[in-house]
């Protein structure tokens, strides 16, 4: 494996390659900072243009294309909590206090530094256990699916915030919104009231970009508008102490970094599980096992960490079930499929014995695009927080038009555009009431994968359940939700109990 | 914020009672197979759990508004959360009103136009009244990104509708 990876770093290491990896990172990073485009818009829109490289260049530039989408959204996210991608949203309710605290080029370069980590495991994870791991993969069926989102349902305890009702009723409210569409089996209309445009449900981005990003951006021009000290400008450049990341700080995340990295990696090698959910899955996991978790939320280095390393881990292992099994992991790795046969590769177990050493070049390329983002990121902090120096009364109203721009784009529907305006107002009013729009983005995602993999389980074992009992897999995941649940509601009770009334 | 948790509930409990006496039961189909869930099933249990939990949070409310205790301070939002109340309730107001007829203007009149409109109003409304920055990047900016849609994405945002005049 060593001999054939030397071999790929001599394919891989041309000026041509690294400059097309160079090239991918830069747009990967200006598709995830704007709202509403992402990784997967980029790259649907540039897998044509590769037909014209080799295949190494060619998987090589979207591989950088997906690295940088993936922590390009962290950028908005931590300037302006308005989060360009939704995996990005757990880094804004850390990032944007630290901006507000006048640290938000160490809250930056935590953030790359942590998707380059999350990213180079999932890449040796890759590398190495490729094989191994496609087989694990395939003892996932439908109960286990269906345990492993149920596990992922205790994340809202973790983020609900002190109200786990509020927390609860956001998450249930995302679940049905989830709902509305086609039926997953069936096929019938639920709660479509007719219009065509529901058939596919509710987009995801016009509902996070709108929740998530567009709710915060106005609920700022509002504030402004009222407390009319519109200039709060952050003095990035102040103190050099605020914009110092010190390696005693970073490596002090050691455990949450290779923890995420390793739920980044086991959601990524698992098909149809996303990356938003190892972002979120990651952070509350950081957050459970955190000796101080009253600190997360605000502005926490370690949080971050732990949802920047997960959601780019989830890069690297996507391409574990696609190279070996032929089976996206998830829309980006569809994608990528579509670049693998453009160039007369076809992904599966006959990839690696055939093209065994095109598949090491590609590995190689992948290691190298994690230095390169590094470099390039690094750079970049330096020109997107010059954006800062720009008055909020220009910049936030800019967003609002990159918002509606970036969800009508990928659509080409203003229906859509109309959603996402909606729940920007739905996003306001949980804002000012106190509830999580991150549990209801969790419940949005969480909700259908739920459904589809328990309905699976019920037509497969003819409505039989017990096999989500015999199984191994799904019973060590059931018995981790109970524990889980029982440690939140436990923890609840405590926290409830020492909440002293402040002041009559 | 404790009244602002009584308007809520009794807004959320309006709306699950709303989607469960009628939303539901009139625009989902029957189960095809007896093995199966009902397409329903979801639906009904995350509206009725919204709709227990706003009862809960209905009398936590009015027990905190009794006991004239002290509203805890909510954890992802930090200040941010300071009640949904009259004035909030305006701001979602003023949103709306700025929303509907951008989406139905944006169909006919293009988006260089009501993106331009709509960037120097919110603009003015943040407090922004350097004329040259108003108008240079309340035009310049929807422009730059018709074209950069255009010519990089191939991608057309919406264009002036003539056949509508």
């Amino acid at each position: 494996m060593i001999e054939n990876l030397i071999g790929g770093f001599e394919n891989a290491l041309t000026l041509w390659n690294l400059m097309f990896i160079s090239i991918g990172i830069v747009i990967g990073i200006i598709f995830g900072v704007l709202p509403g485009m992402g990784s997967v818009t980029a790259i649907a829109i540039l897998v044509p243009i590769t037909f014209y490289m080799s295949p190494i260049t060619a998987i090589g530039f979207l591989v950088g294309v997906n690295k940088g989408g993936t922590s390009g959204g962290a950028i908005p996210a931590i300037l302006l909590n308005a989060p360009g991608t939704p995996e990005a949203a757990a880094t804004a309710r850390e990032g944007y206090p630290l901006t507000k605290a006048g640290k938000p080029v160490k809250a930056m370069k935590m953030s790359l530094y942590s998707s380059v980590f999350g990213d180079l495991f999932s890449d040796c994870v890759l590398i190495l256990l490729a094989a191994p791991f496609a087989a694990i993969a395939l003892e996932f069926g439908p109960p286990e699916f269906t345990s492993i989102i149920l596990f992922s349902f205790t994340l809202i305890a973790a983020l609900a915030g002190r109200s786990l009702v509020k927390g609860i009723i956001a998450a249930a409210l995302g679940v049905y919104l989830s709902t509305i569409g086609l039926d997953p089996v069936d096929s019938t209309t639920r709660m479509t009231f007719g219009e065509v445009e529901l058939y596919d449900g509710i987009n995801l981005n016009a509902l996070a970009i709108g929740a998530l990003a567009l709710s915060s951006v106005i609920s700022q021009i509002f504030d402004i508008r009222q407390s009319s000290n519109e200039d709060e400008k952050v003095d990035l450049f102040k103190a050099k102490s605020n914009s110092t990341l010190k390696a005693a700080e970073f490596w002090s995340n050691w455990r949450t970094l290779l923890r995420s990295s390793f739920i980044g990696t086991g959601v990524g090698m698992l098909p149809g599980l996303g990356v938003s959910l190892a972002a979120f899955l990651g952070y509350g996991a950081a957050k459970r096992a955190s000796k101080t978790p009253e600190k997360f939320g605000t502005g926490h280095l370690e949080g971050i960490a732990a949802t920047e390393a997960a959601n780019s881990a989830v890069v690297g292992a996507n391409l574990i079930p696609t190279i070996t099994l032929g089976i996206p992991g998830n829309v980006a790795a569809a994608l990528m499929i579509s670049a693998f046969m453009i160039h007369g590769l076809v992904p599966g177990p006959l990839l690696m014995v055939e093209h065994g050493e095109l598949v090491y070049s590609i590995f190689a390329c992948m290691l190298t695009a994690n230095l390169i983002h590094l470099v390039i990121g690094r750079i970049g902090i330096r020109v997107w927080s010059t954006f800062m120096r720009v008055p909020k009364s220009i910049i936030l109203p800019v967003v609002v038009i990159l918002c509606v721009a970036g969800v009508y784009i990928p659509t080409n529907s203003m229906f859509h555009v109309g959603m996402m305006l909606a729940f920007a107002g739905l996003g306001y009013v949980m804002r000012k009431s106190g509830f999580s729009i991150v549990c209801l983005v969790i419940g949005f995602l969480l909700g259908p994968m739920f459904e589809l993999a328990l309905r699976q389980t019920m037509l497969l074992y003819k409505s039989d359940l017990s096999i989500m009992f015999t199984s191994p897999i799904s019973l060590g995941f059931l018995i981790l939700t109970l524990y889980f649940a029982w440690r939140f509601g436990l923890g609840q009770k405590k926290k409830n109990a020492t909440s002293v009334p402040s002041g009559e | 914020m404790d009244k602002s948790n009584l308007r809520i509930s009794v807004l959320l409990l309006l709306f699950s009672a709303f989607c469960v006496l009628w939303v539901i039961p009139a625009h989902t189909s029957s189960p095809e197979s007896s093995l199966d869930l009902s397409p329903a099933f979801l639906p009904n249990v995350a509206i009725g759990t919204i709709l227990v939990l706003a009862v809960l949070l209905l009398c936590q409310s009015l027990n905190k508004i009794k006991a004239e205790g002290e509203i805890i301070d909510d954890e992802e939002f930090g200040d941010e959360a300071t009640g949904f109340g009259g004035h909030e309730a305006a701001n979602l107001f003023i949103w709306i009103a700025l929303c509907i007829p951008l989406v139905f203007f944006m169909k006919t009149l293009g988006f260089q136009f009501v993106s331009a409109a709509t960037l120097i109003g919110l603009m003015w409304y943040a407090g922004e009244r350097r004329l040259p920055f108003l108008f240079g990047i309340g035009i310049g900016a929807p422009v730059t990104i018709w074209y950069t849609a255009w010519h990089l994405l191939s991608s057309e945002l919406p264009v002036w509708n003539v056949t509508w005049l």
